[in-house]
């Protein structure tokens, strides 16, 4: 059947930079923001503007992803005709990670993509938290008459080396486009948000697959490819929340923009709601002894002690007289009584046991500390994977 | 063993046994715990015993009911068109069910409320049920204070676990074994007792038909000991839901095992800069800028800056404004209060 557009989400990120917390999940299933995963934005997103037809490439460990979408109900993305699918990359094509580049994904779903014989192919990822009605985009790339519309953000120009650069004319054509350039001349940043006409993006997945030189990467290969060849690149800019948080200090600072008294990014806004998987947990309980101030808490939660300028995810339990502050926690951590956490993040499922101290204080993002998941921490900065031994009838963490 | 059960959620005696929070709903659907609707209490027991066919059967304001559960499926509708509402009991809703309990391959049936929240794995009573080789098997609660549950039904017992008196005269604070409104028994046995219900022109399948023949069948009596939460009035409920502000009790009611129910999509609770939060239970999509002392807040309840909310429970969405001031309250779900006012009861 067909559809106007098809979306493309790239789920494959390793988060190489996220340390930890993509050992074994793809950077799109990191937690984020109390209940959320990174991908929920990306996917509510597409829900909410209309884009029902979605492809999900998935490569780098992508099982917590698979299981946390499913068939994509929870977004309202499951259909009869359409809807949402997943697109794990075939092993057997090649020899280790199959999607050799971005573009090269969307290459080896050529077949995907054309059983809908769409007009518009939307690519984007599953790496950034950000609200953005797509429809709108869409439009906009029919009015320019573009061959490829790229979503761009003004970003400080020092941090511009991290993406792809744009240079428009005052129509907002692209003139030129320099993929982390170490001297950037422009401060408009791609998003990775790429609308194309089906044609023109078929056409040069087709021509760049056969140059062997080629990383097959949209940034560096594919796009400086549809510019060299004289098409007509248009330009949306935005200028709402955007952040990749690739980074552990950047994913830390966007949990903590969330809990300004105005966020920039609003969760509680009722007219773009951020979906995710529904979990069946109780309401979280605050005792007597706890003091929360400026901070976000999720669903079977306990709250012993004190909770400042901090997320914490479903069913993290806080000890008395600890003190939790500008630490984003999540799920399943039980923090015992006496600790200390500051500027932290702690992986899901570590056990931090009573009189521990992590982090320090800081205003400084360098300086976050980083907790993997299903850790056991005991006493001053001193962790490690524990084993277990079994001693009788007890079962004793030993080192 | 759960296989071998039917369970049916028996709706009928409890149209408006809670008072204010039952005008325009079946106590089934009235929300308790900051989350949940009292139905799935009972409904999560079933599924926890095992038990996959589950009827319920309802007389009036059930919208809300099916809205909760997203399906009309289970439900037994009653068929009212001669008679009124007040005329039928579950006796003839059952007798206009018989083919749904003749089509289903279950041996035996387990009947409940919603009302009286316990945690029971229903197994367990269906083993002892088949192992005394009972007719009738009545669920009763050990060491109840008879003043704080009223209106109550007492049971005496023999020591082979027989029943034989049940009566309503305790009203004192001494502590009795109460009959709940839960009990097993045989499918056909059912059946056949429901068929004389109805040529004898009864209404009441325990009141009319079970209780007056204690002597009739062989009924025996099951205790349970642990915490029951008997929502039988208004004041009961509040008194329960206080109750929950106690770690043991949450223990207890919803950490040891799931309760399942219809989540919604609910951003986490924010507490902004001043808030003050102590010993209260809050669901997600709140939004906290005052004081929230010994409460229970529903989803999606916001606090305005400087109002202070004490010994109440807020239902969803509710939105108190600056200033306010709530104690000692119950918010139907929606309330907006504002600036200034104050209630307290």
């Amino acid at each position: 059947m067909k559809k106007e557009c098809v979306t493309m989400l790239l789920a494959g990120g390793e988060g190489k930079r996220l340390g930890p917390l993509t050992k074994r999940v793809a950077k799109p299933a990191v937690h984020f923001g109390g209940k959320y995963r990174i991908i929920d934005f990306s996917l509510s997103n597409c829900s909410n503007s209309g884009m029902h037809t979605i492809g999900i490439l998935t490569q780098y460990q992508p099982v917590a992803l698979h299981n946390h979408i499913g068939t994509g109900g929870n977004w309202g993305l499951e259909r009869k005709n359409g809807g949402l699918t997943m697109l794990q990359s075939n092993i057997e094509q090649h020899m280790k990670n199959s999607y050799s580049g971005t573009a090269n994904a969307i290459y080896q779903n050529i077949n995907y993509i054309d059983q809908f014989d769409p007009d518009f192919v939307l690519v984007i990822s599953g790496d950034h938290v950000y609200k953005m009605d797509y429809s709108v985009m869409l439009n906009y790339h029919k009015g320019k008459g573009a061959d490829l519309t790229i979503g761009v953000k003004a970003v400080p120009l020092q941090e511009a080396s991290r993406f792809g650069t744009v240079i428009t004319n005052e129509d907002n054509i692209v003139l030129e486009f320099e993929e982390k350039p170490k001297q950037p001349k422009s401060n408009k940043v791609s998003m990775g948000i790429y609308i194309f006409n089906w044609r023109t993006l078929k056409k040069y997945l087709l021509m760049d697959e056969q140059n062997t030189l080629s990383s097959h990467d949209f940034g560096k290969d594919v796009i400086p490819l549809i510019l060299k060849e004289k098409n007509i690149i248009a330009a949306y800019s935005f200028d709402g929340y955007w952040k990749d948080v690739g980074t552990v200090e950047s994913l830390w600072e966007s949990n903590m923009d969330l809990l300004t008294d105005d966020p920039t990014l609003d969760i509680f806004d009722p007219s773009w709601e951020i979906y995710s998987s529904k979990k069946n947990l109780p309401p979280h309980y605050i005792s007597s002894l706890a003091v929360i101030k400026k901070s976000i808490i999720n669903d079977g939660c306990c709250i012993q002690g004190q909770v400042i300028n901090s997320v914490l995810f479903n069913e993290v339990s806080v000890g008395k007289n600890s003190l939790v502050q500008d630490s984003v926690i999540m799920p399943n951590v039980k923090i015992g009584d006496n600790c200390i956490i500051k500027g932290a993040i702690i992986g899901n499922e570590t056990i931090v046991l009573e009189g521990s101290r992590i982090g320090k204080n800081t205003s400084k993002l360098q300086e976050v500390t980083v907790i993997d998941e299903k850790d056991l921490i005991i006493n001053e900065r001193l962790y490690k994977k524990p084993k277990l031994y079994a001693y009788g009838n007890k079962v004793i963490y030993g080192y | 063993m759960g296989t071998r059960l039917l369970g049916v959620i028996n709706l009928v005696n409890e149209q408006d046994l809670i008072q204010e929070l039952t005008e325009e709903r079946c106590a089934a659907s009235v929300p308790f715990a900051g989350k949940y609707h009292l139905i799935d209490f009972v409904f999560s027991n079933m599924i926890n015993s095992g038990i996959k066919n589950i009827g319920i059967l309802v007389l009036d304001k059930y919208q809300p009911l099916i809205e909760h559960l997203g399906q009309e499926e289970l439900i037994l509708f009653p068929r009212i068109e001669e008679k009124g509402l007040e005329k039928i009991g579950d006796i003839e809703i059952l007798a206009n069910h018989l083919d749904y309990f003749n089509k289903s391959k279950q041996e035996y049936v387990v009947i409940s409320g919603s009302t009286q929240i316990i945690n029971l794995d229903y197994r367990n009573m269906l083993e002892f049920h088949i192992q005394e080789e009972a007719d009738i098997t009545l669920l009763y609660k050990t060491g109840v204070v008879a003043k704080e549950n009223l209106p109550a039904r007492f049971i005496e017992m023999s020591e082979d676990n027989r029943i034989y008196g049940i009566s309503d005269v305790f009203t004192d604070i001494q502590r009795h074994d109460m009959l709940l409104d839960t009990f097993i028994i045989k499918k056909e046995l059912l059946m056949e007792i429901i068929k004389i219900g109805m040529h004898d022109g009864k209404k009441d399948l325990l009141g009319d038909l079970i209780i007056p023949q204690l002597g009739h069948y062989k009924i025996i009596g099951y205790p349970i000991h642990t915490y029951l939460a008997n929502l039988n009035s208004l004041s009961n409920y509040y008194r329960h839901s206080m109750n929950l502000l106690n770690l043991k009790n949450q223990e207890f009611f919803f950490r040891d095992h799931e309760i399942y129910t219809k989540n919604h999509n609910e951003p986490p609770t924010k507490y902004l800069a001043r808030a003050e939060v102590k010993n209260s239970l809050l669901s997600n999509g709140c939004l906290i800028d005052g004081r929230v002392e010994n409460s229970i807040l529903f989803r999606g309840v916001k606090v305005g800056r400087g109002a202070v909310i004490k010994n109440s429970i807020l239902m969803q969405n509710c939105e108190i404004g600056q200033g306010a001031v709530i104690e000692n309250a119950i918010l139907d779900k929606e309330v907006m209060w504002i600036l200034g006012k104050e209630i307290a009861r």
